[in-house]
């Protein structure tokens, strides 16, 4: 697995840019400003307008509860509050991002 | 994601024509799905070298050497700035290691470039060694020939700056910059590191550190003029933007210097054999590996090695033999 790491502080632009020039399989996002909910959804409608709806978006960060349902019905596959384990979010990327 | 395996030929030409040709037309998608295929070494990818190569050729490619935290990146993201300024199109290619011991790599290079990436006119990729000693796969180098047919007039290449590398880089570059800075030690250290004869530009980077002076003079002292082209010592710090400008009027001077010289034809020719050799070897590795029985003959071969029948050599020499 290859992770391309592009930093603090970037717009949901620069992270959509990013990810189509490396032609990655997934993009995981990190938000503990409490921005999520306009953040993340952002970057799955970027993606969506570029044709490149087929990266699989997933986010962490503080997350609570009551946006989870919310965050997924905008589109992200996986979204990890506090307190996940760092296993669970290797295995998601495993599950949802491989190629054999 | 698609499956990777074993398309038909004739599909495979058929997406191999259509993203060639969206890649022509400046689609960063296509530019981005092609080098995955040629990282990934897809039946298509061949195809598709075959269908961009007559569109290569014309871009300046500058290969970036150095040690790691010399600020490489840091540079590259000034230049491409400068570039822009100068209405040049840019690609960039900053290679990372892959970890020997899982297979993976974190790439982070692209944190120094963050501001360029909704540039339509600029091109940046990372890539990983994936277990090349000389930390410039093969693919790297086709990897350039996509970011040349997507129109860039400069290809950067970030090398990860250790051991082989560094010749190759400038085996394969036109113009090689080799970025160092006060810390990286005496003169006995820089020549020990091998960097003097690859070179065309040196950068003392983080100018604004103590030593800096040394280093210059330490370096003009031990860099060897090369065919009519005295390599300049520049200092800059890169983080302010301090000598940037400085830089690309000497990379500029240089490629204006290759094509004056007809030492670009000759450069030329130079890359052309190290990519030949290079293919040839891949060529040779893949012709072995796709025989049915190869696996077995290995063991065979393995068994004899450990018990002393025949060197790793010469059994290699006898399995290439029967490919």
């Amino acid at each position: 697995m290859e992770v391309i790491y592009t930093g603090l502080r970037q717009s949901p632009e620069d992270i959509v840019a990013a990810a189509i020039e490396e032609d990655v399989d997934a993009i995981g996002l990190s938000c503990l400003s409490g921005a999520h909910m306009t953040l993340f959804p952002r970057v799955v409608q970027l993606l969506r307008k570029k044709r490149a709806s087929d990266i699989v978006v997933a986010g962490g960060g503080i997350i609570p509860p009551e946006d989870v349902p919310k965050l997924k019905k905008a589109g992200l596959k996986g979204v990890f509050g506090p307190g996940t384990s760092l296993a669970e979010i290797v295995e998601f990327f495993e599950k949802n991002a491989g190629r054999s | 994601m698609p499956a990777r395996t074993s398309r038909k030929p004739a599909r495979a030409s058929s997406t191999a024509a259509k993203l060639v040709g969206q890649l022509r037309k400046g689609d960063k998608r296509a530019a981005a799905k092609l080098i995955s295929m040629i990282e990934d070494d897809e039946p298509e990818a061949r195809e598709v070298l075959r269908r961009i190569y007559r569109h290569t050729g014309k871009a300046h490619v500058i290969g970036f050497t150095g040690p790691p935290g010399a600020g490489k990146s840091t540079l590259i993201s000034r230049l491409i700035k400068e570039f822009r300024k100068r209405g040049r199109k840019v690609g960039v290619i900053a290679v990372d290691p892959t970890s020997p011991f899982t297979g993976g790599a974190i790439l982070g290079d692209r944190v120094r470039m963050a501001e360029a990436s909704q540039d339509p006119d600029v091109f940046i990729r990372s890539m990983a060694t994936r277990g090349y000693v000389g930390g410039l796969a093969l693919a790297t180098f086709d990897a350039v020939h996509v970011l040349e047919a997507f129109g860039s007039d400069v290809v950067m290449v970030e090398t990860v700056g250790a051991g082989q590398s560094e010749v190759e880089i400038a085996k394969r570059a036109h113009t090689t910059v080799v970025v160092e800075m006060p810390a990286s030690g005496d003169a006995v250290q820089i020549l020990k590191a091998g960097i003097l004869e690859v070179g065309d530009v040196y950068v003392v980077n983080k100018a604004d550190l103590e030593g800096a002076d040394a280093m210059v003079s330490n370096l003009e002292l031990v860099i060897p003029e090369r065919t009519k082209w005295r390599p300049p010592v520049l200092r800059a710090t890169a983080s302010e933007g301090v000598g940037v400008k400085e830089i690309a009027d000497e990379l500029e001077k240089h490629w204006e210097h290759l094509a004056r010289s007809g030492e670009l034809a000759a450069r030329e020719r130079a890359r052309a054999e190290t990519e030949l050799r290079g293919a040839l070897a891949e060529a040779a590795l893949r012709r072995l590996a796709a025989r049915p029985a190869s696996e077995k003959e290995l063991g065979r071969a393995i068994e004899r090695i450990v018990k002393r029948e025949v060197d790793v050599r010469a059994a290699a020499e006898e399995l290439l033999r029967q490919a």
